[in-house]
């Protein structure tokens, strides 16, 4: 077993790995398919070489630079499909007295020398996006300083959403390409994790400021400075990923953080290679149709009638107006449904929110649940089930900006929610509804709004939770369910803390 | 096999000093577990909703590396609640992930009830602090189980504390998938005196 432990040193030890021998793989099949008692693994052996060998072969192949992310993304799926088989392969193999090390000495070498060229791969197409975006708002700048008549502000609101649409796309192809990069938790990989999620804050100010001006009203300056929204990305805890991110030119960089300056330049976007984009997301005409994080109606009625699950203190505090409501418990309720299979949790919290926020219509809910389960799986979302790595990637294949979080702190939670957003959140489900038999089952929910105190502090959450109760009928576990913030925050916790925003 | 690994490691430390450092055990296996999932590759291949099986020693990395399983539970209303495991991973104590698979196969049903009886008069509060301990034991016990070396009547007591509590807390019906994660495992717990939660 300790093999396994080396191989985990080796995907940390880039340098060393990258040297690591193809060369010994020959040798190794041929020792395999010659001893009769593990005959069985010839097949697998072969299976193993040859394909590490291709993907080797791609690897090395001269890159088109405009294709490299699609190309990289690709091989970084087959390498983990790679290092799943070797992993197969090393447990038929033990006790074999055949060293399987050289199979994970070269898928791993190749699986760390993808990361680092994807990582070196992304960061220009951030700083590229940046700098595209920074056009688009010195042209919405232009367009809301000018005088100029409504259709020719018309006209121009459309060319810069034409044109913010292709961005979108080219951000959501970063996406998954991060996705498929592995670890949320590795400072390289959340580095560049938080830099498409600021993208998706700043893109998604630039729609807000067209939309504004196609209907012609402009907002004022305070409204579309996404600044304080991303603040966060430069917390003390992101020491580790600034460091990541030092090692990097400062180009790569620039756009991102309090300090931006709008470069001056004409308008006009660097051509946008729309034949490289990711296909497992629709094109987006432009990004004035990027589905709106609909703001929660005003929450004076709502706050006023729904009262589920209130203790007789919290009752009292809301009626002595100490305490708030922020988004639409009362009014999300009807977009919850009892989730039609085990595993449907995440397509099930997705269609509450495309649904929510108008991205796709509203219709029945099962035959809703089964086309978006067939969509998630055609696309490598959902595998009996949805890997945490995909959460959110149906909102993204729909035109939605949206930022990803994982390891988030309650605050980052409780501000979101605070803005009255429908939140995707993962909790243990046995923790959150206090049964044992569900315990350590990561779920998705969705936060419909939360109850605070005037002076801040986040008293619960209220969700819609699809998971079915109904031992003979289908009743989802919550309909705008309040849930006391401290066995929120534990079932959040031990789920590793994430959710998923719409911009 | 396991002396040549942990020579390379130990060059490798030297060279680059990529190899693991051994970790504290008993506070952070539970964390370790949980993290299993959110790391790469078991992060794109093991769906969410799969609960993580108790953790067993594999006796190497000094102690530090074990075993689970991933299996898919049912909703309320569904036939059975627990279903046969479709996904395994190796990691060590600090839930660095060796290696991640999903099993071949389709979901099985096995069995409506989830734990054992003696949970039934536990909260889910308690049954927490219950797995807790058990978390605990299972790093101590790990650590006996890698050095192999003669068992001392404290080191038997501890043993047996983990036999029980293992008993007490693992899912019946997935006793057989325990088993297969480490059989070496189970027969080395009754040889040194603790009466052993799973048989062959």
């Amino acid at each position: 077993m300790s093999i396994r432990i080396l191989a985990a040193s080796l995907l940390l030890a880039p340098n060393w790995a990258a040297t690591a021998p193809l060369s010994g793989m020959d040798e190794l099949v041929s020792k395999i398919c010659a001893t009769p008692k593990i005959q069985i693994n010839c097949s697998s052996a072969q299976y193993q070489s040859n394909k590490t060998k291709e993907l080797e072969a791609r690897y090395n192949a001269a890159f088109d630079p405009a294709k490299d992310i699609l190309a990289l993304d690709a091989m970084n799926r087959d390498c983990l499909k790679l290092v799943l088989s070797a992993a197969g392969l090393e447990d038929e193999l033990q006790g074999s007295g055949l060293k399987p090390l050289v199979f994970w000495a070269a898928i791993t070498s190749l699986h760390s020398r993808l990361l680092e060229r994807s990582q070196r791969t992304i960061v220009p197409m951030l700083a590229d996006l940046a700098s595209d975006m920074a056009r688009l708002e010195a042209g919405a700048a232009e367009a809301e300083a000018a005088a100029s008549s409504r259709p020719e502000r018309i006209a121009s609101v459309q060319r810069l959403g034409a044109e913010g649409g292709a961005v979108l796309d080219r951000l959501k192809t970063i996406s998954l390409a991060i996705d498929d990069m592995g670890m949320p938790s590795e400072a390289a990989i959340r580095a560049l994790r938080g830099s498409a999620n600021a993208a998706a804050v700043r893109l998604a100010g630039l729609r807000d400021r067209l939309l504004a001006l196609q209907r012609g009203a402009s907002l004022p300056q305070s409204c579309w400075d996404f600044r304080g929204l991303i603040e966060y990305y430069d917390a003390p805890e992101s020491a580790a990923e600034r460091k990541v991110l030092g090692t990097l030119p400062a180009s790569a960089l620039q756009g991102f953080g309090p300090d931006r300056e709008v470069p001056n330049v004409p308008a006009g976007l660097a051509p946008a290679a729309r034949s490289h984009l990711d296909p497992r997301v629709r094109r987006s005409g432009s990004l004035l149709d990027a589905p709106l994080s609909v703001p929660a109606p005003d929450a004076a009625d709502s706050s006023r009638t729904w009262q589920p699950g209130f203790s007789g203190k919290l009752r009292a505090l809301r009626r002595a107006g100490l305490t708030r409501t922020a988004g639409d418990p009362a009014g999300r309720a009807g977009l919850v449904h009892a989730q039609y299979r085990d595993s449907t949790c995440s397509v099930a919290a997705q269609q509450q929110i495309l649904v929510g926020y108008g991205a796709i219509p509203k219709g029945d809910p099962q035959a809703l649940e089964n086309r978006l389960s067939a969509e998630a799986q055609a696309k490598g979302f959902y595998k009996s089930g949805t890997p945490p790595a995909y959460n959110g990637n149906l909102l993204l294949a729909h035109d939605m900006l949206i930022t990803k979080h994982a390891y988030a702190r309650p605050e980052q939670l409780a501000a979101a929610a605070k803005q009255g957003k429908m939140l995707f959140v993962v909790v243990d489900e046995g923790a959150l509804l206090g049964q044992k038999e569900y315990l350590g089952i990561y779920h998705a929910i969705v936060i419909t709004g939360v109850e605070y105190l005037a002076s801040g502090p986040v008293l619960g959450y209220y969700v819609n939770d699809s998971w079915n109760t109904g031992p003979h009928g289908r009743t989802p576990a919550g309909r705008g369910k309040f849930i006391p913030v401290k066995r929120f925050q534990q079932a959040w916790r031990q789920a590793d803390s994430q959710f998923i925003e719409v911009q | 096999m396991r002396t040549i690994s942990l020579a390379v490691c130990a060059f490798l430390a030297l060279a680059s000093g990529a190899c693991h450092k051994a970790a504290p055990l008993s506070a952070g296996l539970k964390d370790a577990v949980r993290k299993v999932r959110f790391q790469a590759p078991c992060n794109t291949v093991i769906p969410q909703e799969w609960p993580a099986s108790l953790p067993v020693p594999t006796g190497a990395a000094g102690g530090a590396e074990f075993k689970i399983f991933f299996y898919p539970l049912g909703q309320a209303g569904t036939p059975n609640l627990v279903n046969a495991p479709l996904g395994a991973a190796v990691f060590d104590s600090q839930g660095t992930v060796a290696s991640c698979a999903r099993l071949p196969g389709e979901k099985k049903g096995l069995s409506n009830r989830r734990w054992p009886q003696a949970v039934d008069k536990l909260d889910v509060d308690e049954l927490q602090q219950e797995l807790d301990r058990l978390y605990a034991a299972t790093a101590e016990v790990a650590v006996l189980y890698a050095a192999q070396a003669a068992i001392t009547d404290a080191a038997r007591k501890t043993l047996q504390d983990y036999s029980s509590r293992f008993s007490s807390l693992a899912e019946p019906a997935l006793l057989p998938d325990y088993y297969k994660l480490n059989p070496d495992f189970w027969v080395w717990l009754e040889r040194c005196g603790a009466p052993a939660p799973i048989k062959r």
